[in-house]
């Protein structure tokens, strides 16, 4: 859109690591464009499933944006936090916006029998997955930003453990009354 | 709900999480009254129970699922959960569905017996899970039956049966496999390595079975690789298997909760989503290998990170089984009494095995699984191996067929090495080290080390292309003693540090003078085990080794180590110098057994005392490439290269030597155009970092030389060494192991065009070069450089003088022994053409078995013609 230089993500990293409120907006704008342009490419293109990849997303958002050689790893924690944020918004837009099309009877598009789907399991809707992570995120904040780095940022237990400065154990007990709970609070309209 | 609630409920579903269901009623009622925190419980309670792995899988993707799909399907009905739930007690067909067993990628498995007397059968049920889209999954299990039918080989569960649920659900009936995984059965039978080779052949000749009805299982782990009962090996699972020519044939990843441990069996084709072949499962077996012998994984999956783990595949960086990092219960499970041991044991050709089965590219590994298969099986039964006898022909190839270079068994690889030693660790160190210390002394250095950055930006650049760095050292050196005539003290440190920046650029021998100074000074004024005396030891070993005999840059720093003591807490980083000033000097004494154990220590030490990446340790992995085949060692220099790398040291002076490592054997394994990347990289940032006439650039252009050669572009490969020529005769100071390696290229060139002058010219100055320097290695290859060059000009004296020379000293070392075939068997054709008969005969019944017989047919040939 812009032929702008690209802001420096790692001096936002640090300033906004010294709490400069600026910094901190400009940091999760350009964060938000870099996992939106990945993001998109990714749902434009992948129609068959790799988790792989997708696991990856942030971790390539990552790897793009951020000069590995002057970064430390508080910015790598920080820059997790805004991103699994910013993903979490992007991927709810996103599905947001394709509900609605999908209630256009005239724009309904036949599924193509011929894609080859490698991983059957289970669906879920990202949009109820959000709404229920805002109520749970009012009595357990911790277990949200949990949810958050793992489901919405693809980062394993041990990754949030570092994100967030807790402990593996923590993370994976507070990962699975929180997913518990979602779960029951998808399935019971 | 308010927060304090919620933590209540919280640390209740924690405690009844883990005791059956229908204990935890009784349990709840005991802990709390709140029947509105009971029945929170038991819906969350409920919901883990079912929740299996739907959040394990990163939001887009249930976001790009959903896209996929018509409105009306997107919709999970309420009472799915309860269906999901349980098949048990439900009869398929003729079958009693008994007990769930697990849940696979699409969904559950059952054990199920046979209801009708017919057979009393156990078989496993395999269904699929109902809250999601059937016709997907029908698909992918119609297909897996598709493939089940083709195989029928004793190592696959095999299929039984298949059908489908009332509500028609597509499941398979399976042959019943009660066992454990592989590495799991392995480890609680206490497998000794051979059994644990018989089981792996057993997976090899199952995979071989599907590769030859063209069906790749793309998914082999030890999760999909049981031993039942009896022992026998059963593969599993083949939901993601391809059959070769299919439309979808690229590389994924596939099945729900892709974990490390999924991608550490992963080949680098699947993470890159490039084209799967029968290959992709030959690395997996070597991964399995890899597991089974040591214990974990090839790719460290210690950190937990998938995308880790795929960045360490997509790099393929593999250290050999015997070099990682085993601990003395994976040691105890093989029937080993210490790690060590267990190391030693899969040294050689296991290593080899399992490198050749991971190679990077596919087309270089294992052409089949029967071939990993055959090489496990010629292992134990004591015969060679495919995967050695690969390299080992190759180097007879070379000796025999090219005569060229006809000593240079181990690698011109060794000569390189040189050029680095660990002179810039001590520059990492030293402006951080010295500013530590509030003396007058540091003030003064700082200005002083403080300018050249100031100037070149890079701190690694510190040999100027226009050498004002060596000028800023000159006006420093010659300001010390006027500027602190009463402080010996300071002039001690200064002089240190003065004297390891002469060494790293390049004026070794003004290095050694005012290092010998630095060492006099901190004796008297801070005392033999002082910290300064150290320092300026291990510096003066540096500057030693570089003009010295070997046993000069040992001494002094073994000197060092003994004024370190005993106690590893030491001066870590300087006993880490020190140990690899040693190891250095001890390779170009070609004794790498012995700098392979120093560089193991160093690497323990540096990985102990720091998890950031350490210049000593990236030099350690390079020395222990010495004592390697040549697949290890191309794995250990990527290592060295990669921890290089993130120091950000990348214009180094360590990282163009191991640069030219890996191009070196790139060229004597054939594979010239990678050589020639790998050289043109190195080539751009060492023209900045060391100007165009630097030893650096001028080694880097060797590959160029080498490469035209090996391609049989010989005038300009002539012309290339021309041009080398003249850069040498400006270099100045340059140790011999340098100058060899220059000499090497040119000498090649040369013979190759035919201008014989010229190459006795270079080898001329070559053993002058070399001399000095008493390094059995250097010598042996520059007497057989030599006697070739004679032996074409018809100067048979000269030759021979030589090549007995080289053989004597290729004697006294066991990595040399090696050359001394190769050696003899010119020395007996030159005998032969001096009439020296009996002489020539001697030196043939020395030669090893296929080649002697060569050398008769040959000598008698010989013989003939003489008549």
């Amino acid at each position: 859109m812009t032929d702008a230089v690209p802001p420096d993500i790692t001096l936002l990293l640090q300033r906004a690591q010294r709490g400069e409120d600026d910094a901190i907006d400009q940091l999760a704008r350009a964060v938000f464009d870099e996992l939106h342009r990945v993001a998109s490419v990714f749902l434009r293109r992948e129609r068959s499933d790799h988790t792989l990849q997708a696991t990856a997303l942030v971790h390539d958002a990552f790897l793009a944006l951020v000069d590995q050689r002057r970064a430390t790893w508080e910015n790598r924690t920080q820059f997790f936090s805004v991103a699994a944020r910013q993903m979490r918004r992007i991927l709810v837009d996103h599905a947001r916006r394709a509900a609605a099309t999908k209630r256009d009877p005239g724009l309904l598009i036949t599924l193509d029998d011929g894609v080859d789907v490698a991983d059957d399991t289970q669906r879920l809707d990202v949009i109820r997955v959000d709404d229920a992570l805002q109520a749970l995120a009012a009595f357990d904040e911790r277990q949200a930003r949990i949810v958050e780095l793992r489901f919405f940022a693809g980062l394993t237990v041990e990754e949030t453990a570092r994100a967030l400065g807790l402990s593996a154990i923590t993370v994976s007990r507070d990962w699975a009354v929180a997913r518990a709970w979602l779960y029951a609070e998808l399935t019971e309209v | 709900m308010s927060s304090e609630r919620w933590a209540v409920i919280t640390t209740l579903f924690h405690e009844l999480r883990d005791i059956p269901p229908d204990a935890r009623e009784r349990e709840l009622r005991l802990r709390t009254s709140d029947m509105g925190a009971i029945r929170h419980v038991h819906r969350l309670l409920r919901a883990d129970d079912v929740v299996g792995s739907r959040f394990d899988r990163p939001a887009v993707l249930h976001v790009a699922r959903n896209d996929a799909e018509e409105v009306h399907d997107v919709t999970v009905a309420a009472d799915t959960v309860d269906t999901t739930l349980s098949m048990v007690g439900r009869r398929l067909g003729p079958y009693d569905v008994v007990r769930r067993i697990g849940e696979g990628g699409m969904g559950t498995v059952y054990e199920a017996h046979r209801a009708d007397d017919a057979f009393s059968q156990r078989v496993a049920i395999k269904t699929v899970w109902r809250d999601v889209d059937s016709t997907l999954l029908a698909r992918r299990l119609r297909s897996e039956r598709e493939f089940l039918a083709m195989l029928q080989h004793p190592n696959i569960a095999s299929l039984i049966d298949g059908g489908s649920t009332t509500e028609g659900l597509p499941y398979l009936v399976m042959e019943y496999v009660e066992g454990a995984p592989i590495d799991q059965w392995c480890d609680e039978h206490h497998l000794s390595i051979p059994l644990r080779l018989d089981l792996f052949r057993q997976v090899c000749s199952a995979v071989s079975h599907a590769h030859r009805r063209l069906l790749v299982h793309r998914d082999l782990k030890p999760s999909n690789v049981f031993v039942n009962s009896e022992g026998g090996v059963k593969l599993l699972d083949f939901g993601v298997a391809k059959l070769l020519g299919d439309s979808e044939r690229l590389g994924t990843l596939t099945g729900a909760g892709v974990s490390p441990f999924t991608v550490a069996f992963a080949a680098p084709e699947q993470v890159e989503h490039a084209p799967i072949t029968t290959a992709t499962d030959v690395y997996a077996l070597g991964a399995l290998l890899y597991l089974l012998l040591t214990g974990h994984t090839a790719v460290d999956v210690g950190s937990g990170s998938v995308a880790d783990a795929i960045l360490a595949v997509r790099d393929g960086v593999v250290i050999p089984p015997s070099a990682s990092a085993m601990t003395t219960v994976d040691a105890g499970h093989r029937g080993f009494a210490s790690s060590t041991r267990l190391s030693r044991a899969l040294q050689g050709e296991l290593d080899d095995i399992v490198m050749m089965a991971m190679r990077r590219e596919p087309t270089r590994r294992y052409a089949s699984a029967d071939a990993i298969a055959d090489d496990v099986q010629s292992f134990l039964r004591g015969d060679r191996v495919l995967a050695r006898t690969d390299t080992a022909a190759y180097r007879l190839r070379t000796f025999v067929r090219r005569h060229r270079a006809a000593a240079v068994g181990i690698g011109v690889t060794a000569v390189a090495l040189v050029v680095g030693s660990a002179a810039s660790l001590y520059q990492a160190n030293v402006i951080r080290l010295e500013a530590s210390r509030a003396e007058r002394a540091s003030v003064f250095l700082m200005h002083m080390a403080g300018e050249p950055d100031a100037h070149f930006g890079d701190p690694f650049s510190r040999i100027g292309p226009n050498g004002r760095i060596a000028e800023l050292i000159d006006s420093s050196l010659a300001r010390v003693p006027v500027a602190f005539p009463a402080d010996p003290r300071i002039r001690a440190r200064l002089y240190t540090a003065l004297g390891a920046s002469l060494t790293a650029s390049g004026q070794v021998r003004r290095a050694a003078a005012v290092l010998d100074s630095a060492r006099r000074l901190s004796r008297a004024s801070y005392g033999q085990t002082s910290h300064a005396y150290i320092e300026a030891t291990v510096n003066a070993s540096n500057a030693a080794f570089h003009f010295q005999p070997p046993r000069v840059a040992v001494a002094l720093a073994r000197d060092a180590l003994r004024a370190l003591g005993p106690s590893r807490d030491r001066f870590p980083e300087l006993r880490a110098r020190a140990i690899l000033a040693e190891a250095t000097a001890t390779v170009l004494d070609a004794r790498f057994a012995e700098s392979d154990v120093m560089a193991r220590e160093v690497i323990a030490m540096e990985s102990a005392r720091t998890s950031a990446p350490s210049l000593a340790r990236a030099w350690g992995w390079r020395l222990r490439a010495f004592a390697m085949s040549p697949d290890s060692a191309e794995a250990a220099l990527r290592i060295a290269v990669a921890i290089v790398d993130s120091t950000g040291a990348k214009r180094s002076v360590e990282r163009v030597d191991m640069q030219l490592a890996l191009a070196d054997i790139a060229i004597s394994e054939g594979r010239i155009d990678e050589a020639s990347r790998l050289a043109d990289e190195a080539l751009i940032g060492a023209r900045v970092a060391f100007g165009e006439w630097s030893r650096e650039v001028s080694l880097l252009k060797t590959i160029a030389i080498r490469s035209a050669t090996a391609r049989n572009e010989f005038d300009y490969a002539a012309a290339l060494a021309d041009t080398l020529g003249e850069a040498v005769s400006g270099l100045h100071d340059v140790n011999g192991a340098v100058m060899f390696a220059l000499a090497f290229a040119q000498h090649e060139a040369y013979l190759a065009s035919g201008h014989l002058a010229r190459a006795e010219r270079v080898d001329i100055r070559a053993i002058a070069d070399v001399t000095p320097m008493e390094s059995p290695m250097l010598l042996v290859y520059t007497l057989a450089m030599a006697a070739w060059t004679h032996t074409l000009r018809g100067d048979d004296i000269a030759a021979a003088r030589e090549l007995q020379q080289a053989i004597a000293l290729s004697t006294t070392r066991e990595p040399l022994h090696a050359t001394s075939p190769g050696l003899r068997y010119e020395l007996a054709v030159v005998f032969v053409r001096l009439g020296r008969i009996d002489e020539a005969r001697a030196q043939v019944e020395l030669l090893p078995s296929p080649l002697r017989e060569k050398a008769r047919a040959r000598l008698r040939l010989e013989t003939t013609k003489r008549r």
